[in-house]
């Protein structure tokens, strides 16, 4: 009990000094120190390596010996023929993601929370859990399988439906935005919703009794309790989503890539991963991964702003 | 509070990045130590194989140079990253790289770094006598290892497997490195003679295509025609005979009457990719060609019912498996107005990306009498197969010359082989050990049946590239092969030749396609020079 006195007392005492305040509840300061420790070894530390990006790197050099360049990296990236196809597949790639599997997770919460079968909930729960545990590469060597030209599962109901085709369906560029999207909300959508249905947990009981008794339907209930109640917890959602914008998984998007659809399919990520990784071009990699950072931030701010004036949330 | 608050942070960066700054301080040279006889080695290793320490022949060398070494073996995919990983962090250097393919580019740039020592003062009689008399056997062997800086970083290796054509002239087993087998059992079950001309192909694979040609009573299990894109030896370009080339090289590059030339954007190239979509639009070619793997490839064509028409590899028997006997090869078609050319690949005897050691080994000159070794005659038989005992019989026959055991071919030399130099001469054969079948039949046939219809034998030499022309490929190569190869690809999947070829040879001279070449022309034409 302690610590939560000497808390209040340090909000209520405006005018000390702010180490004294940090004495008066050094206990919570040392929960922290571990996260602490933790981000700067993690994230600040690795990135003073940043600077390769304006340098000719050199490994016999080091970070800080190998001569300057400047923006060179950065020019070669925008002078690619490959850039602005680059960024833009990013871009949509991730505004489709956040726009198709964002909704989901919401829906779904909403109509789990109307179950009152206690058991099928259960089951149903964890029914759409499951996929989340699958790792990555098997969810996309699943992928290949049931893509496959020859005897694949969708590819089979997809010509037993009509449709033919004379490519397999992952080589075809314009299909990889939806199978991108269509396993990740089939993988990540229950995973999703845990948030929510703990956040409708917390809704007053005694609202949807009054409700009821005024006369309220099912309908009405959602929208007029079950969903504002959801409103803050979207918003924080929303920013943490947007904060990712540009880092779409590597994983899927490297895993999923055939010959073929590079046209869709390339992103920066995976540029930076084959210049980088395999063509040992650290430096230019290192900048194009920069340049994703810097526009990620510049978003990030954007959306946290837009979400401050609508509804009052922010985390800078 | 705010104020404060940016401030503490700002002190905090501050403190982080001296902190890293420190944490790379300067790194001590390495004193030379005879006394040390242990090594750590980065060695690539083939995918079946197990690691170099279990191998039999890499006892028997430590042994007798009384040395022992760490492996740090990696095989497959993951070679490429490690390999760069260990290059470019700085840290955890071994004393060699042995068999991880190192690229010219990496040559070059981490010998003159420093990463990499020059190994030519320890090239003599005393540290390396088999080296010497090898050398002393071929003396262009060393040039073909030196680096425009002058410096030797990397060892030679030298595969002398080829024939002698009857122009006089030696040629290397690689010559043509595309076999196109077909079907005949196939061609009989349709009624039709072995096609010369690609529309007489065209014809074949139609027909192929609509009857059950094996006989299993599913009409639509044939593929008339597979292959795997850009590879070096499951390609399709041996077809493109037809228009006047083929394109084995993988950087496009084609030499005629001396001018070197970039294959990738003359008419003919043209003229086939538009040719291919038609087939690819009647569905004669596979549509996994673009993207399936070797293992894909070859489980279709060795599969339980053959499903393959015409198929592209080194060899017809590694595809069909137990069918091979049903195919043939299909030679070089001719086009309209009986266009035929052929572009042999480019002949190389020799290599040196298989060992380089770093300023890290304490110990250079024992460690190169170790590697030494590998260039005994008896000891690089092993190096290439694989042990005697196991590939080779434990006696040589009465010639004194070292027999296979039955058990050789198939994927046994995968497993017992040993990524390190070695040589191969000409000479080798018959005196150490035979050459093996299956590479005496791909000579015969090279010679005997594809030699026939090329007229050109002119191909683009072992040359030895400046500095500064290193460095205008390396910029740019890269992209441009892979433009090519996804225009490529998508022009004979969709079409669209016509509208989009002026926008692709644009786009490839602002990629810096002349450049590239230029770079190449130089370097020949100093070669040129040099050799006369």
């Amino acid at each position: 009990m302690k610590g939560t006195r000497d808390n209040t007392k340090a909000i209520t005492q405006k005018g000390r000094p702010l180490w004294k305040r940090m004495l008066s509840c050094r206990e919570l300061y040392l929960l922290l120190l571990p996260g602490i420790i933790v981000t700067i070894i993690y994230k600040y530390i690795p990135m003073y390596g940043v600077q390769i990006a304006f340098r000719d790197y050199n490994p016999t050099m080091g970070f800080s010996g190998s001569p300057w360049v400047g923006l060179k990296w950065f020019h070669k990236f925008f002078t690619n023929y490959k850039s602005m196809d680059m960024i833009r597949n990013t871009v949509l790639l991730s505004l489709y993601t956040i726009l198709w599997t964002f909704p989901i997770p919401i829906i779904l919460s909403l109509i789990m929370n109307q179950l009152r079968f206690k058991r099928f909930k259960n089951v149903a729960q964890t029914i759409l859990y499951a996929p989340h545990f699958v790792s990555i590469m098997i969810v996309c060597g699943m992928l290949r399988i049931f893509l496959s030209p020859y005897g694949g599962l969708i590819t089979s109901i997809v010509s037993a439906l009509g449709g033919h085709s004379s490519v397999g369906l992952l080589d075809q560029a314009e299909n990889f935005r939806s199978i991108y999207i269509a396993s990740a909300i089939w993988q990540d959508a229950g995973w999703g919703m845990i948030i929510y249905m703990a956040t409708l947990s917390s809704v007053d009981a005694s609202l949807h009794e009054a409700a009821k008794v005024d006369g309220a339907n099912t309908w009405q209930r959602i929208m007029k309790i079950d969903f504002p109640a959801l409103v803050p917890m979207i918003m924080i959602q929303l920013i943490m989503s947007f904060g990712s914008l540009m880092n779409v998984g590597f994983e899927k998007a490297f895993l999923l890539q055939t010959d073929l659809n590079t046209a869709t399919s390339e992103i920066i990520a995976t540029y930076v991963y084959e210049q980088g990784m395999l063509k040992s071009m650290y430096s230019f990699s290192t900048a194009v991964g920069l340049f994703n950072t810097v526009v990620n931030i510049i978003l990030l701010i954007i959306v946290n702003k837009i979400a401050k004036k609508t509804a009052d949330i922010s985390f800078i | 509070m705010k104020k404060r608050m940016s401030k503490a942070v700002s002190i905090l960066l501050v403190a982080t990045m001296v902190m890293g700054m420190t944490a790379c301080g300067k790194k001590e040279e390495t004193k030379v130590d005879k006394n040390v006889k242990k090594f750590e080695i980065f060695a690539g290793i083939s995918a079946l194989s197990p690691d170099n320490a279990d191998k039999p022949i890499i006892q028997q060398m430590n042994k007798a140079m009384g040395v022992t070494i760490d492996w740090n073996c990696i095989s497959g995919d993951t070679l490429t990253e490690k390999k760069n990983l260990v290059l470019n962090s700085g840290t955890d250097m071994p004393d060699a790289f042995m068999g991880a393919s190192l690229s010219d580019s990496e040559i070059i740039t981490n010998g003159s770094n420093g990463v990499f020592i020059p190994l030519e003062k320890y090239i003599n009689e005393d540290t390396m006598p088999n080296l010497s008399k090898l050398v002393k056997e071929r003396p262009d062997l060393l040039a073909t290892c030196t680096m425009p800086d002058g410096h030797i970083y990397t060892l030679p290796t030298i595969s002398e497997m080829g024939f002698k054509y009857s122009d006089g002239n030696d040629y290397y087993i690689g010559a043509i490195p595309q076999f196109m087998g077909i079907n005949k059992k196939w061609l009989k079950a349709v009624g039709m003679k072995m096609p010369t001309t690609i529309d007489e192909l065209h014809d074949v694979l139609v027909a192929f295509k609509e009857k059950d040609c094996n006989g299993n009573g599913d009409p639509n299990d044939e593929i008339p025609l597979s292959f795997e894109w850009g590879h070096w030896c499951a390609g399709m370009t041996t077809l493109f005979s037809a228009f006047g080339f083929t394109d084995y090289n993988a950087d496009h590059r084609a030499i005629k009457n001396g001018k070197v030339y970039f294959q990738a954007s003359t008419e003919n190239y043209k003229k086939a990719m538009e040719y291919f979509h038609q087939w690819y639009k009647e569905g004669l070619i596979d549509i996994e060609s673009f993207s399936q793997d070797d293992s894909q490839y070859i489980a279709k064509g060795s599969g339980k019912d053959e499903k393959l028409g015409v198929f592209s590899w080194w060899e017809i028997p590694e595809v069909a498996g137990k069918h091979a006997d049903e195919y043939e090869y299909l030679t070089f078609l001719s086009g309209k107005d009986g266009t035929l050319g052929v572009n042999l690949n480019e002949q190389g005897t020799t290599g040196h990306d298989r060992f380089a050691v770093t300023s890290n080994c304490k110990n250079p000159e024992l460690l190169m009498k170790w590697i030494d070794q590998a260039y005994d005659p008896v000891l690089s038989m092993q190096i290439i197969y694989g042990p005697i005992g196991k590939y080779f019989e434990s006696k040589p026959d009465k010639n004194g010359v070292y027999v296979e055991t039955k058990d050789a071919g198939g994927d046994l030399k995968a497993k017992t082989e040993l990524w390190a130099p070695n040589r191969q001469l000409s000479t080798d054969f018959g005196k150490y050990y035979y050459m093996e079948d299956r590479a005496k039949k791909r000579l015969d046939d090279t010679a005997n049946i594809w030699f026939k219809n090329v007229k050109n034998f002119e191909y683009y030499p072992s040359v030895v590239y400046s500095l500064e022309e290193t460095e205008t490929i390396n910029n740019n190569i890269s992209d441009i092969k892979d433009y090519v190869s996804e225009t490529s690809a998508n022009w004979i999947i969709k079409g669209g030749v016509e509208e989009g070829w002026d926008t692709y040879i644009n786009q490839l001279n602002s990629m810096g396609v002349n450049d590239v070449v230029a770079a190449w022309q130089s370097a020949y034409d100093r070669y040129q020079k040099e050799t006369k």
